[in-house]
């Protein structure tokens, strides 16, 4: 079920209605019920993977809990490390890596026939596994306590406001508050539905709009001049925030609304004046999820520089492969971990040239990132970067969509930039009670009358 | 029931009565601002002016491909007939049914309607979304039963987004604008030219399709029904598949015979290879649009 679909907005305020009349004992059950249903209005078949996933770790963390032998306790953890990887891998990787493995023998002038596998890549598979393996993780490590009951564990893994494209929650975080009973709260309620609302805002009405101009040049990048390679590439920067940051507010203020809170997912990302401050801004969930279970454990910066050199690469390698089985993740996640290596050689000459022109030299660093992200090959990105360099032409404008995408857009930067530097101010007037009624109104009105409603699904739903 | 519940049941209903008033008085400024422009720019508004006004003997209906492929003034000056290009870019074969529907219950029927068949949308496909092409009717909901009855074939959720008024007019107001100050369409038969760039030229592509695609026989059905009605009110339906610069497949294929079979078409889309008469994969440009229309009214020359 999408988030933007009219079905959504029958069945969320139907499930808040029955879940605060229900008695407490009763709710994480239905609860559990209602985030299958959601899940399911996809691939039914698929939700017998979220089930597995959440079986395996919750028999293996209860093991890993009460086993005190350190060798048996870690090859549990290994163990559910391989079967989760496994099923991920191949939904996601099998084919990706055969088909590289065909392509590299083919250059050797050697042919061989690998076997394929016709699978749908289950929606949100990458973002329950890694959820789900990060509980055990934590119950390996000692740094949370074993969940007893099976309902609330499996609800920690299908929770359906972040069941398909995160937050990443951590069981420290959101275990605890299936334990806890949760009354109505106005408050909540009304910060739940003003997130909620900005949420959709950023999907259908910025998001969905500039994507229009960017699929149609990117799709025909051949036919399109450098400065309409170079405004689609921007525009794909603010079509990615859009998308990604509006699914996780919509999710956290739905959760919000039921009484739950999720971590925070975005912190205007475009912002950040160096890519390290970037990556605190962007999809925090998965940074701290990779700083915690990959960057650490590989031993972080705490060694000699060209190992922390080498923890960066790989960190954003496996972020890079994390979003997708394809050259141009791995492409923009080796990318990003060159500029942050980049950073730290130059730090004192970056700290010398002053915020605008770090801002400047990040934004340029991401967006050419966001090039490689989008492209469907690397020789497609190439090709682009190329075309915006040295083929100049004539700009393609499509004003209807570019008149309603600047709008957005110009909305969009003045709320984030109220929301930086003068959160305070904005804090204050939220809790105005005209303040409320005009900021919900006037985001319905402007969702029903430039929003986009034949947008599709979110560009995440495909990780 | 606690204060909170209270507190928020009161402020939904206060937001939800607000909202519905918004929506009310929005749709009645929307209502006169669509007035305005028929009245003050009748030919610069293309779905309004061919819902509502176009008077030609020949009409062409279609999406852009239509727009860009067939040079009004050629058939004009060739049948001595007049004829209007209704073809709007974004536009989909349930637009083009309603359009077909409503003009042919008007008084004042053409003779002839040119319907262009993108062949792509006779496939079936699961991720569609049908309203997408019908947004230009939107206005039209709720007098016109032509819209209604095919908006409410999408489904229930479609006809309740029907409710809200701004959503009918969702991504108007720009357009009314544009429409007030911009071009004409009625100086040119509404035809819009896409110029020759020697710069430009496209290569022939294949396009992939599902093997387990078949041709949708709701449209199917429609094509037929279409024929029906326009013989039962004397005007000549007319099928063309103008040219695309993409390899012809079985389904195309398929979808061709099917049609050609049943109403019969008059070219196919094999009709034109050379790539220098094309501004891109699927739209010829002005040469092309020139070449094209001057065939098209050869064939017409023969069944009419």
């Amino acid at each position: 079920m999408l988030f933007n679909s009219f079905k959504f907005l029958i069945f969320f305020p139907l499930i808040c209605i029955v879940y605060f009349l229900l008695p407490y004992k009763y709710r994480n059950v239905f609860l559990l019920i209602a985030s299958y249903y959601f899940y399911m209005n996809w691939e039914p078949v698929y939700a017998i993977l979220i089930f597995f996933s959440s079986l395996t770790t919750y028999l293996v963390a209860q093991k890993i809990g009460s086993t005190t032998n350190n060798s048996f306790r870690k090859g549990l953890l290994v163990g559910n490390l391989v079967v989760n990887f496994g099923i991920l891998f191949v939904f996601k990787y099998y084919n990706f890596l055969t088909e590289s493995i065909f392509e590299a023998l083919q250059l050797f002038g050697m042919r061989m026939q690998i076997p394929k596998f016709q699978l749908l890549l289950p929606v949100g598979i990458s973002f329950y596994t890694f959820q789900a393996i990060g509980y055990t993780i934590d119950v390996y490590r000692k740094s949370i306590s074993v969940e007893k009951r099976f309902v609330n564990y499996m609800l920690f893994v299908s929770f359906f406001p972040q069941l398909v494209a995160g937050p990443i929650e951590r069981a420290k975080n959101l275990l605890p508050q299936f334990r806890t009973q949760y009354d109505f709260d106005y408050e909540r309620a009304i910060s739940g539905i003003k997130q909620m609302l900005w949420g959709f805002f950023m999907k259908v009405v910025v998001a969905d709009r500039v994507s229009i101009y960017v699929d149609a040049v990117f799709d025909n990048y051949s036919n399109h001049s450098g400065s309409s390679l170079l405004l689609a590439s921007l525009l794909f920067a603010i079509q990615i925030y859009c998308d990604f940051a509006g699914y996780s507010n919509i999710a956290i203020g739905a959760a919000r609304i039921m009484g739950f809170d999720l971590m925070e997912n975005f912190r205007r990302p475009y912002f950040a004046t160096s890519f390290k401050e970037f990556w605190k801004r962007w999809h925090i969930s998965l940074s701290t999820w990779f700083g915690d279970y990959v960057y650490i454990p590989l031993g972080g910066n705490r060694v000699t520089k060209t190992r922390h050199y080498r923890n960066l690469v790989i960190t954003f390698l496996v972020s890079g492969m994390w979003h997708g089985a394809n050259w141009t993740f791995l492409m923009w996640g080796g990318l990003h971990g060159i500029y942050l290596i980049g950073e730290l050689l130059a730090k004192s000459f970056f700290l010398k040239l002053g915020r605008v022109f770090n801002w400047f030299v990040t934004i340029v660093g991401v967006v050419l990132g966001w090039i490689f992200f989008r492209a469907e090959s690397i020789d497609v990105a190439f090709s682009v970067i190329h075309r915006i360099l040295f083929k100049q032409g004539p700009l393609f404008l499509d004003k209807t969509t570019l008149s309603y995408g600047f709008l957005g857009v110009i909305i969009l930067l003045l709320k984030d930039f109220i929301d930086e530097f003068y959160s305070d101010f904005a804090i204050t007037i939220g809790q105005n009670t005209i303040a409320r009624y005009a900021y919900v109104l006037s985001l319905t009105c402007a969702i029903l009358l430039i929003g986009v409603f034949n947008g599709g699904q979110f560009i995440y739903f495909q990780f | 029931m606690s204060v909170d519940v209270i507190r928020f049941v009161k402020f939904v209903i206060i937001s939800l009565i607000l909202i519905v008033l918004i929506d009310l008085g929005v749709c009645g400024i929307f209502d006169k601002l669509l007035a305005i422009a028929v009245n003050k720019a009748p030919n610069a508004s293309k779905t309004e002016y061919a819902m509502m006004k176009v008077d030609a003997e020949v009409i062409i209906i279609g999406d852009s491909r239509a727009s860009h492929h067939y040079v009004s003034q050629i058939i004009k000056d060739s049948l001595k007939m007049d004829a209007y290009n209704c073809g709007l870019d974004g536009t989909n074969f349930l637009y083009h049914y309603c359009l077909v529907t409503s003009i042919i219950n008007r008084a004042d029927k053409p003779r002839v309607i040119m319907l262009d068949i993108n062949p792509d949308e006779f496939f079936e496909s699961d991720n569609e979304e049908q309203g997408a092409g019908l947004v230009e009717l939107y206005p039209f909901y709720p007098q016109n039963k032509h819209v209604q009855n095919v908006i409410h074939s999408i489904g229930p959720w479609e006809q309740m987004k029907m409710l809200s008024g701004m959503y009918r007019y969702n991504s108007r107001l720009i357009m009314f604008a544009q429409r007030l100050m911009g071009t004409d369409y009625k100086s040119t038969g509404g035809y819009e030219a896409f110029p020759i760039s020697a710069n430009r030229v496209p290569k022939k592509y294949t396009k992939q399709y599902c093997l387990t695609d078949g041709i949708k026989q709701d449209y199917y059905r429609k094509i037929n029904e279409l024929k029906e009605r326009c013989e039962a009110e004397g005007v000549r339906l007319v099928l063309s598949f103008s040219p695309m610069l993409i390899q012809s497949n079985i389904l195309q294929t398929k979808v061709y015979k099917t049609l050609n079979e049943s109403v019969g078409i008059v070219n196919n889309n094999d009709f034109l290879e050379d790539p220098s008469l094309f501004n891109d994969n699927v739209h010829l440009n002005h040469n092309g649009a020139v070449e094209f229309t001057n065939k098209i009214v050869k064939e017409l020359r023969t069944i009419l």
